[in-house]
This record gives structure tokens, C-alpha cells and sequence, in this order.
């Protein structure tokens, strides 16, 4: 039971701790729900915390609470039931008592309800009005380019003459029009045609959704290069027009989401470019630091991969030493990958990456996953490698790239 | 049929690999199952009898309190620990 506990001597008081307890639980619903609670979160927190108050009273008291409807709360909303129960692991820690399952159940109505209520905003991202001559046509039709573009929630898109009736929260007004008595200041005016300048500007003050600032640049340069070839052979009546067409056709083609199933056997992945052997590195993080640079020199992620992989073994530990002497360095695509890549470096001295069971690491292969399948046929090959111990001690002593890509092209049939 | 889930940070990678290693285990086993990886988050909507991660994850995984089977392996393809932990485990469901 309970041991003495300063914070409950005083039956009145709200205990201090409560309040960041109930905020900690709501911060991770969010995180968990990838919703934005806004304005209503401080109501939330504090709903939680009455709540809590009775709770951790009966607790003490050993009053047993049952729901009449745990039943239906399990079958129909398992899952937020579960996700309620691993944040009330807080609340546990907080009293240092376990919370039973049917005062879970109440606890997990309380996050349903917010979560119902909720608009399922993904954090940051700003609100934009989008204004026309007639809030119909052009407007929805930028909007639509805009939300493929940017990380942004479309608030409303009206004509320019509501602009000034306007009820909503908004963070910035996109126009297509002048907008007559009102500030330039106050809006971001752009041509119809989201022009090559528009980005620019839009991208000011907007977040480009997947950082394709730089593939758009490429697409751009290529569909200059091709209006000017066709320009040998026809009159063009409208340039602008004609390159709007022409990154359309190149955006249709590039949204496949699974790259084009074509299947990557390991060794198309790992190739001269992307191994380096008896690399000498200082520390672990050096070290996979290596491992990433090999794929941010030849394009295949951002310079963020490498911070994503950093947090992830701040966060969950070096769980990504997967056998002993191996790494397998990866984070998740929305993380700054451009193409599925892999890169593989061994150590010429090994490292202590803090996993108790398999340190010292040799050896590392970073993975860029661009979705969530392209890469498993190349994976499966890589892990038939690593399980062969023969070969692996091979791969150990390699002092030339050359001995490890014969390897590798054996596991890659 | 045993529904058996592999969790990792990422959901695409050592999920897999452990993934991978388990098939064959199971295949050694002569014992068909459900499989899939994820990432940690998904364990909430998941129905697994039982759920396999790295050492790494257990205070993790352990919060969620499913009713799931939850074993926990230093070597995500380690085919004699997977074995080591997975059998007892199957013999209690009743697989083998």
C-alpha cells in the first residue's frame, strides 16, 4: 500500500506534482495521437486533474471503483485503453501504486473525449486562408497545390472581399488577387499558376513538406532545358504556361510512393561508393557519423538522417547493435531520405556502443528506407549474410573493398 | 493461428531483421504463425498472443500491459535465444 507520503497529509490539497503528472500523461496522448490539443489543452489538464484528485483518494483508501462499462470500453476502444495505460505508468510512479484496470477505464474516457474534440493537427503547422476573386476555382486549386507542397491546414478559402469578415484563427492569407483596402503587408500574394518565384516566396513562410526544395530546382532546370529544345521546333505561345504543364507530368510520375517496384538486391545498395573498410574512428558517434556521411555525400539523405539516428539511440538506447559486433543504423524515411540507399563500414578498431550483450561493434550498415517495403528483399539478404558467421569474419578482416563486394554479391541473388 | 508481433524504435529495420529470424526458427519448429514488425507506438492496436523486442525496449513495452506474451531478446537474430525463450512460450500456448 501507500507508504507515508507527504502529499497526502493534507486531505485538501491538490498535491503539487499532480498538475505536471496530468500534463506529462497529456503531452503523450498527443505525441502518441500525433494531435495538437490547442487551445483546449490547459481545460483537458485540468479536467484530469479533478479527476485524479477522488482517484488517488480511493487509491489510498483502498476503494475499489468498477465501470459498468469496462466491457465496452475493452472491445470497442482497446487501443486507446492500452495507450491510456501505458501513460498512467506516470501517474503510477507519481504515487507509487499501481492503478487498476477499471480506474484506467475512467481515465481513458477522459482522453477520448479530448481526443474526439481534437482537431488532428500535426504540431506547427500554420493556418492559411487562401483568397481569390470568387473563393471558388483558382482558390481551391491552389489550395490543393499548396497542401501537396507544404505542411500547412487549409482554414478557408474565400473571395477577397470577406477577407476583412474573416472568424477564424489563421497564421497567414495567400492571394491570388489584390486585395483592395487592406494592407500588402498583411498577405502573400502569388500568381495563380504557383510560379517557380511563388515557392520561393511561399517557402519563406512555409515549411516544404518532404525538403524537396532541391528536387524541385533539379525538375525545374530539366523542364527549362526541355522548353528550350522545343523551342528549336515550335513556337512556344506560352512559356510559364507550358512549364506549369510540364512539372505537373513530372510530379505525376514521381508520386508513386513505392519506387516504381523495382526489386534492390543487396548489392545494388551497397556498391564501391558506399563501403569504406578499417575506417579509424574516435568514438561511436563518429562512427555512424561515417556510416551516414557516405550516404549524404552521394545525395541519398540529408544531413538530418544522421541526427534522426542520434535521437534514436539517445531515446531508446543501443538497441541497434543487433548481433554482436554489428551494427544496423537506421531511422525513418520522413526523416530526410531521397532514395534507398545503404552504406557499410568496418572498424579498423572496435568501438563501445554501450549495448551490454553484443559490444564491441566492427562493423556498419547504415539504411536509408525510403517507404516501408522497397528495402526488405535487400534486408533479408543482408541478415542471411550476418547470420553466416564464415563469411561475417570475412567481412571483419576485409582490407580491401573489393574482398567485401564479392561477398556481397553472393548473398545478392 | 498465433499472431506474433517484432517492435523496435523504427518499425522498419531491426524490426524486420528479428522478424526474419523468427520465420526461421518457427519454420524449424514446424509451427505456423502471423507475423509482422512495427514500431513501439503500434503495440496499443495490435492483438498479439505475443510480442518480441530488444532488451532495449522492455520498460517500454512492459507499460502497455496487453495481455500479450511479451519476451525480450539480447540478439534480435540470434536463432538460439529467439529459440531458448520462443519454445516455452509456444508449449505454454499450446503449439508444440
Amino acid at each position: 500500500m501507500l507508504k507515508h507520503n507527504e502529499q497526502f497529509k493534507n486531505n485538501d490539497e491538490i498535491p503539487d506534482g499532480l498538475y505536471s503528472v496530468a500534463a506529462l500523461m497529456t503531452d503523450e496522448i498527443e505525441r502518441i495521437y500525433q494531435v495538437d490539443f490547442g487551445s483546449a489543452r490547459d481545460n483537458i489538464i485540468q479536467g484530469l486533474v479533478i479527476h485524479l484528485r477522488p482517484t488517488i483518494y480511493r487509491i489510498k483508501y483502498n476503494l475499489k471503483l468498477s465501470n459498468p462499462i469496462y466491457d465496452k470500453i475493452r472491445a470497442n476502444y482497446n487501443e486507446l485503453f492500452l495507450n491510456t495505460k501505458s501513460v498512467v505508468f506516470h501517474l503510477e510512479n507519481y504515487i507509487k501504486h499501481v492503478v487498476d484496470d477499471q480506474e484506467i477505464s475512467y481515465i481513458t474516457l477522459h482522453f477520448g473525449a479530448a481526443l474526439e474534440n481534437a482537431k488532428s493537427v500535426t504540431r506547427d503547422r500554420p493556418r492559411v486562408v487562401i483568397v481569390c476573386g470568387t473563393g471558388i476555382g483558382t482558390a481551391k486549386m491552389v489550395a490543393s497545390k499548396i497542401t501537396s507542397e507544404f505542411n500547412v491546414e487549409i482554414v478557408d478559402t474565400i473571395s477577397c472581399r470577406e477577407v476583412g469578415t474573416i472568424t477564424e484563427a489563421y497564421d497567414y492569407i495567400i492571394s491570388t488577387v489584390e486585395i483592395p483596402d487592406y494592407d500588402p503587408k498583411k498577405y502573400i500574394r502569388i500568381n495563380p499558376l504557383l510560379l517557380e518565384k511563388d515557392f520561393i516566396k511561399l517557402g519563406q513562410y512555409l515549411k516544404f513538406k518532404y525538403d524537396r526544395t532541391e528536387n524541385y530546382y533539379n525538375q525545374l532546370k530539366l523542364v527549362n532545358r526541355l522548353i528550350d529544345i522545343t523551342e528549336k521546333y515550335a513556337k512556344i505561345p506560352d512559356r510559364n504556361f507550358l512549364q506549369y504543364e510540364f512539372l505537373y507530368e513530372l510530379k505525376k510520375t514521381e508520386n508513386h510512393g513505392i519506387e516504381g517496384r523495382i526489386e534492390y538486391m543487396l548489392k545494388d545498395l551497397l556498391t564501391f561508393n558506399t563501403i569504406k573498410v578499417n575506417a579509424e574512428c574516435t568514438d561511436w558517434k563518429a562512427a555512424i557519423k561515417l556510416g551516414t556521411q557516405l550516404l549524404i555525400d552521394n545525395g541519398y539523405v540529408e544531413e538530418r538522417y544522421y541526427d534522426a539516428i542520434i535521437n534514436n539511440f539517445m531515446e531508446f538506447g543501443p538497441y541497434m547493435v543487433v548481433a554482436p559486433g554489428i551494427v544496423l543504423s537506421h531511422a525513418r524515411s520522413e526523416n530526410g531520405v531521397n532514395k534507398l540507399s545503404m552504406s557499410l563500414i568496418t572498424l579498423k578498431n572496435p568501438l563501445e556502443f554501450g549495448n551490454e550483450s553484443n559490444d564491441p561493434v566492427k562493423l556498419i550498415v547504415t539504411l536509408a528506407a525510403s517507404d516501408n517495403e522497397t528495402h526488405l528483399k535487400s534486408l533479408s539478404q543482408l541478415m542471411e549474410l550476418f547470420m553466416n558467421s564464415e563469411d561475417m569474419s570475412l567481412i571483419f578482416k576485409a582490407t580491401n573493398k573489393e574482398d567485401v563486394l564479392e561477398i556481397i554479391n553472393k548473398y545478392s541473388k | 493461428m498465433l499472431n506474433i508481433l517484432m517492435v523496435c524504435g523504427a518499425g522498419l529495420g531491426s524490426s524486420f531483421a528479428c522478424q526474419m529470424s523468427v520465420e526461421s526458427v518457427l519454420k524449424e519448429l514446424g509451427v505456423s504463425a502471423k507475423l509482422d514488425h512495427a514500431d513501439i507506438t503500434s503495440i496499443g492496436g495490435s492483438r498479439a498472443d505475443i510480442i518480441i523486442a530488444a532488451k532495449n525496449f522492455e520498460k517500454q513495452v512492459r507499460r502497455y500491459g496487453t495481455g500479450s506474451t511479451m519476451i525480450f531478446l539480447n540478439g534480435l537474430f540470434d536463432k538460439k535465444e529467439i529459440k531458448e525463450k520462443l519454445v516455452p512460450v509456444l508449449q505454454e500456448k499450446g503449439e508444440l
